[in-house]
């Protein structure tokens, strides 16, 4: 620890490895985010096709570039259902997460833990900023006209109905998560890259994840938890459409919009309407499902595509902070700069991308979706170059592809990005 | 002279913390990365409830970005980034770093 003394394990050399992709590339030249050609929305009404919306959050929210959609949940072989508006679309995380608070009422039984089954089961899902944490359920859940009868969902207690203190195991990870502020959200719906939210690694057989709990009504301990019984991505227990989203948000003018309006589509290349057309796919690191972003001179081995992030992060120590008061993480230079980065993916595919970063400080704050926000990626040196953060800005004037680990999808199989 | 010891760790899940130490012992700097972040407090140490307190305030504020979060205070700098299966971070005391020693540069 900090200020303590020398650990007992040592190993002699630690070989980073070799990251980026391979060779020959195909490299296509995107169009810029301004400007772009957002190319056709998919019209809404198909079945699976449901709105998303950027705008103002819960309870007075004022967070810019949230993407909002609804979901309708009811306990598993119940007729006790609600419809929770303000969920989060992020294809950073995987598994929908809905606070306790906003579901008062839907008759959920917590999963028994199968070694012990007087006790439920419980999940603490680490953020790089904190955690968040709850009983584990299993619900039905219908996204528009999508539908998956018995998928594990997080709980997540942010109203104090889940008894058990949070183990130290937990909390040791940061702050508490569990609020509907803490999120701008009523929930989370994780459509990203992968399957479950932890994978192999919490159903290993020598347990002591940190992930997951047996609980008792007063005490929780660390547990394995099954793959099929992890917190699941809903996208991948859909009946077809199952292998993967596309998102589109409109392209906005360089003042960004009070609101703005686009769609969550499920499947890739399932139906005449989700098809990659000429989209460039980048797979990415099938264990961190990253891609690598060439910017400013470097190779960042930590890219991906999150619209759970309300700007893109990057570190480029040329472009001055915004004051405290806007929020020191975002960038406000002096006058708008045009940019260019290059994503690749694993399989050496490439695609340019060009991007706006504007002054933050100077925007309409009615404007809740802005597509010119830039902010430092928090770390620097070996740590922090390596990432760059494609966050929701990425995606305005976009059709951005996510496809799930291990399916194929289109002309390739998962997991992949692909725009 | 060597300035400092570095020390590595490879925790169950596969996540990778490095510990930086001074000639005299002491721990000045971790980094981190892998698919689940480190025990904190235990990394930490007795820096963990300034740094709990620090964040609290930082995570509401910020509702759109839980990604990355970043500490900066007179004795302590923490780092933090990442999302489920890919985390990364660093936290350093600046005022154990030993003479020499630039902190962006440690491999």
């Amino acid at each position: 620890m900090l200020r303590g003394h020398r650990c007992a394990i040592w190993l002699a050399a630690l070989i980073l490895a070799a990251c980026g992709g391979g060779g020959g590339s195909a490299d296509s030249s995107n169009s810029g985010v301004d400007g772009a050609s957002a190319g056709s929305l998919y019209a809404a009404g198909g079945a699976n096709v449901v709105a998303i919306t950027v705008g103002p959050g819960p309870g007075g929210s004022s967070t810019f570039n949230i993407p909002y959609t609804s979901v309708t949940i009811c306990g598993t072989g119940t007729s006790s259902c609600a419809t929770i508006d303000h969920v989060l679309v992020d294809t950073g995380s995987t598994g929908l997460r809905l606070m306790a608070s906003v579901l008062a009422g839907i008759a959920l039984t917590p999963q028994a833990d199968p070694s012990n089954s007087a006790n439920v089961i419980a999940e603490c899902l680490p953020f790089a900023d904190g955690y968040a944490w709850g009983v584990v359920a299993n619900a039905a859940v219908s996204i528009g006209g999508e539908s998956a009868s018995d998928v594990p969902i997080h709980v997540i207690d942010d109203n104090g109905s889940f008894a058990p203190p949070v183990p130290a195991s937990c909390s040791t990870y940061g702050a508490s998560l569990n609020s509907v502020s803490a999120f701008g959200a009523n929930g989370v719906l994780g459509i990203g890259l992968f399957s479950q939210d932890c994978g192999t690694y919490c159903a290993q057989s020598n347990g002591n994840s940190d992930w997951y709990y047996s609980c008792t009504s007063t005490r929780c301990t660390a547990a394995i938890e099954a793959l099929d019984s992890q917190v699941t991505n809903p996208v991948a227990l859909l009946a077809n459409d199952n292998n993967g989203v596309i998102i589109q948000l409109p392209a906005l003018s360089a003042s960004g919009a009070t609101t703005a309006s686009g769609y969550l589509v499920f499947g890739i290349g399932t139906e005449s309407n989700n098809g990659l057309g000429s989209a460039t796919v980048l797979t990415v690191n099938p264990e961190t499902g990253d891609f690598t972003t060439i910017y400013g001179g470097h190779t960042l081995n930590g890219g991906f595509i999150d619209s759970g992030s309300n700007s893109l992060f990057f570190t480029d120590a040329t472009i001055p902070d915004c004051p405290s008061s806007v929020g020191a993480e975002f960038y406000c230079p002096a006058a708008t700069l045009d940019l260019t980065a290059s994503d690749q993916g694993q399989n050496g595919n490439t695609s340019t991308v060009s991007f706006q970063i504007a002054n933050l400080s100077v925007r309409n704050t009615a404007n809740f979706a802005l597509d010119d926000v830039g902010g430092t990626a928090s770390t620097i040196a070996w740590l922090g170059t390596d990432y760059f953060d494609w966050g929701v800005p990425f995606f305005y004037g976009r059709t951005v592809y996510t496809a799930i680990e291990g399916k194929a999808a289109g002309s390739a199989t998962g997991p992949y990005f692909a725009f | 002279m060597q300035q400092y010891a570095m020390h590595v760790i490879t925790a169950a899940s596969g996540t990778i913390v490095r510990e930086y130490a001074s000639p005299d012992d002491r721990v000045f700097a971790i980094t981190w990365r892998g698919p689940t972040p480190p025990d904190l407090r235990t990394l930490l140490g007795e820096y963990f409830t300034p740094y709990l307190n620090a964040s609290a305030s930082t995570v509401q504020a910020r509702a759109g970005a839980h990604r990355q979060l970043s500490v900066a205070q007179p004795d302590l700098v923490v780092q933090a980034a990442g999302h489920a299966r890919a985390f990364r971070g660093r936290a350093f005391v600046p005022s154990l770093i030993p003479t020499g020693v630039l902190i962006d540069a440690l491999p």
